[in-house]
């Protein structure tokens, strides 16, 4: 990494939710970094404030205390250089909308004229393998081919920073690994900056090139663990490896903060 | 997930200032008066045709010890209520017995469709006709008028019970009668609620229009009555009074519904932290 | 399908079936009440087509329309503003509820008071009316707008005003079209009743004229002029309404 400002920096950044006998304390105190064309995947046990704290890189909530900055300047809301893919795609495409108007929606304010537009919509639309659905609606869709609509308006935003919420866990396995694949695909052709929060611990460390495993409420970073495995990555080879076991084996022990002890105790009973 | 803590939060700290809505609410109502109040002084409005809102107030707290205000909310909720009934059983009965045979469903619903849209005032001269111009009138229109939302709201609720729900029940082979009283009726309740609802404030409406124009004893009528006799502070009592009626008996049904519906999710507060 | 057939025909064969049996029913009364249907329809081509259509029927939607049209135009904003403004909302809470509580026909008298029996009143006394289901739909259409489109609006730097225009209105379309509805067929009924209460001419004047005369067959003809009415606003407005909310019901036909 050169002295530039990271592309991505959470710094001393807490949650809590009201105040005094009953507030919530959602996040402690979180600090990273995700560096230029990184793809960082963040995962913690459920109900560890993995959306809280993506809310909180997205400015669509207010830290309680600390900050999120994007190439050094701090962030109050979502910044330009940003595109989110919700968890929910029924939620976040609109219905009354075709998939054109849907990925068009956020380039308004972008004043590209039209010719530069129409050639975003094609190009994401053919990244996502959707280049014949732009006239349809989502609800005429599969919920994988709408999470690919969402994509591509991700991608039509030309972001620099895609932030991805639990995307895939509404889909069937494999819809899930398909697009685990696609995602790769397009981090690699647009070298886009990409956080991708999970609660599967084989979709981070298949997907990463670090994983953040979170502690349980309230929500401290428990440990960055990087990932070395080869790319590019393969669903049937890579998750072979034997490094894929050890990797996957070591976030596993440190989302579910376990000692070596209870390691064992639990392969005891498992056995 | 995203969205369940922030609503929570927000209840939470209005729950505390519920003193403040009261308050703004209770703000928001003075203001009005009072700029009608000085519409009247100013004479920006005629204080002859929309006397000071004090006046009428004052003419409406003067009646409350008078039997004419009351004699009159008495008969308008005399038709109420037996309208109400009338309508609600009316309406329950076929809504059930359509709602749950196909064959009877498709000879009515088409019929249903042509007739529900009939603005009943249209009744009124034939009822006046038929009837007269006394109880039986307004009773007439008003269940008429009252039974089409709770009708409509049954035999939907009953078609659109759960199906996983009703192949659970069949599963554990219960009867026909048990699964219509203990799942499908049950699952058309949220339907029926606010079926109702509408029913009450319908019914008092066809209750003042039917005392309005053909002069049924009511507070319709006693409008009418002061209307025609010039004594304007007098008709806007009624017309207030007669508001306050209706908020009274919409306040009565919103909290029924609560209580009927208790285990439905739309009842539910999302208070708390997950 | 043999099964479904069957039904269909019944469907379609039972409002023919209960004219035809009106008819039979009432083909050799005498009762003065009840007049043969057949008369009836004499009677309706005599008068409504298109005799009276300039003078009574013509006035009467014009009004009709007019306040409707009157309902939406104000209600629709002001229920935005209201139902994204909670202090506005805290507010105005009471005054609303109480205005809306009042039953629509005992404004008539107060609308003659203020502005007398003229078009004027009958137009002001149908918004007055028909506004409150169009404004409290669209306060709990807006209010109900999925937090997740809205989360999506914002994280893409969607303008306030586009998300006014194609996310909140949009959103809120079903329930704004639902109030719509209930307002339209109010609009219809006050029409009637303020005719009835005031007025030297329109439908709602002709019936109750035709009744006081004992012109038992004319009052009938009317009944059922507001009938034929009162369908064909509702199948306009079906018809409208499923194409403006064509999105809607696929939608929901979808998730199920």
């Amino acid at each position: 990494m050169t002295d530039e400002a990271p592309m991505l920096e959470v710094r001393g950044l807490g949650k809590t939710y009201g105040d005094g006998p009953q507030a919530v304390h959602a996040i402690d105190e979180i600090n990273f970094t995700v560096a230029r064309s990184e793809f960082v995947c963040v995962v913690g046990p459920s109900g560890c404030g993995k959306t809280t704290l993506l809310r909180c890189l997205a400015g669509l909530m207010s830290a309680s205390t600390g900050q999120v900055s994007i190439e050094g300047r701090r962030l109050d809301r979502t910044p330009e250089e940003m595109a989110i893919v919700f968890q929910d795609y029924s939620r976040s495409l609109f219905p009354w909308m075709s998939v054109e108007q849907n990925i068009a929606f956020p380039l308004r304010r972008k004043r590209l004229g039209r010719a530069k537009q129409q050639q975003l919509i094609k190009d994401s639309l053919e990244a996502v393998n959707l280049a014949d659905a732009g006239r349809r609606y989502p609800w005429q869709l599969s919920g994988g081919m709408q999470q690919r609509v969402a994509i591509a308006r991700a991608l039509a935003y030309e972001p620099q920073v895609l932030l991805m919420d639990e995307p895939f866990a509404a889909l069937d396995a494999q819809t899930r690994a398909d697009l685990e694949d696609l995602t790769l695909k397009l981090r690699h052709e647009y070298g886009v900056t990409v956080v991708f929060v999970t609660h599967d611990i084989d979709e981070a460390v298949y997907l990463a090139d670090r994983v953040i495993a979170l502690t349980p409420r309230p929500t401290r970073v428990r440990e960055v663990i990087d990932i070395d495995l080869p790319r590019p990555r393969n669903q049937l080879t890579t998750k072979e490896l034997p490094d894929f076991a050890r990797l996957r084996g070591h976030v596993y022990r440190q989302v579910r903060q376990l000692d070596d002890g209870a390691d064992q105790r639990e392969a005891a009973t498992a056995s | 997930m995203s969205t369940s803590i922030i609503p929570g939060t927000r209840r939470r700290l209005l729950r505390s200032p519920k003193f403040t809505d009261g308050l703004l609410g209770a703000a928001g109502l003075v203001t009005v008066l009072a700029v009608l109040e000085f519409s009247t002084i100013v004479g920006l409005l005629p204080e002859k045709t929309f006397p000071r809102v004090s006046a009428d107030l004052r003419e409406l707290a003067g009646m409350a010890g008078a039997a004419e205000l009351w004699t009159a909310v008495g008969h308008t909720l005399q038709g109420w209520a037996i309208s109400f009934a009338l309508a609600t059983v009316i309406a329950v009965l076929l809504g059930i017995a359509v709602g749950s045979n196909a064959v009877l469903y498709a000879a009515t619903s088409a019929v249903i469709e042509f007739l529900r849209p009939i603005p009943s005032v249209a009744l009124i001269p034939l009822v006046v006709l038929v009837l007269g111009t006394g109880l039986q009138s307004k009773v007439f229109l008003a269940t008429f008028a009252a039974t089409w939302p709770v009708l409509v709201a049954t035999i939907y609720g009953m078609r659109d019970v759960e199906p996983v729900a009703l192949e659970t029940a069949r599963s554990f082979r219960a009867r026909p009668r048990d699964t219509l009283l203990s799942v499908v009726l049950p699952g058309a309740v949220p339907y029926i609620a606010p079926g109702l609802r509408v029913a009450s404030t319908t019914a008092l409406i066809l209750c003042v229009t039917a005392e309005l124009v053909i002069g049924a004893p009511g507070l319709g009528q006693s409008i009418t009555v002061a209307q025609a006799g010039g004594q304007y502070q007098l008709m806007y009592a009624f017309i207030i009074a007669t508001g306050l009626l209706g908020v009274l008996l919409n306040l009565l049904f919103v909290a029924l519904e609560k209580r009927l519906l208790r285990w439905h999710p739309s009842q539910r507060s999302q208070g708390g932290v997950q | 399908m043999n099964r479904r057939s069957v039904l269909l025909t019944l469907q379609i064969a039972a409002p023919i079936l209960v004219l035809l049996g009106w008819a039979l029913w009432s083909a050799g009364s005498t009762n003065i009440f009840y007049p043969p249907l057949t008369k009836i329809l004499s009677v309706f081509r005599d008068t409504w087509v298109f005799d009276r259509v300039g003078s009574d029927v013509v006035p009467s939607l014009t009004n009709m329309l007019a306040g409707f049209a009157l309902s939406i135009v104000i209600g629709v904003p002001l229920g935005i503003l209201i139902g994204l403004v909670r202090t506005l909302r805290t507010a105005l809470a009471p005054i609303i509820e109480f205005v809306r509580a009042i039953p629509p026909p005992a404004l008539i008298p107060f609308g003659i008071v203020v502005l007398g029996v003229g078009t004027g009143m009958k137009v002001f006394i149908i918004l007055m009316v028909g506004v409150f289901p169009v404004l409290m739909h669209t306060i709990d259409g807006v209010r109900g707008v999925d937090p997740g489109l809205l989360d999506s609006a914002r994280a893409y730097r969607v303008s306030r005003r586009d998300r006014m225009l194609h996310v909140v209105l949009p959103a809120a379309a079903p329930q704004i079209f639902a109030g719509m509805r209930i307002s339209l067929s109010l609009s219809l009924i006050l029409m009637v009743i303020s005719e009835m209460v005031a007025s030297t001419r329109g439908i709602g004047y002709f019936i109750l004229q035709a009744q006081r005369t004992f012109a038992i067959p004319e009052m009938w003809s009317g009944m059922v002029l507001l009938g034929i009415l009162g369908y064909l606003f509702n199948l306009a407005f079906g018809t409208i309404e499923r194409r403006a909310l064509r999105w809607h019901h696929g939608a929901r036909k979808g998730a199920s």
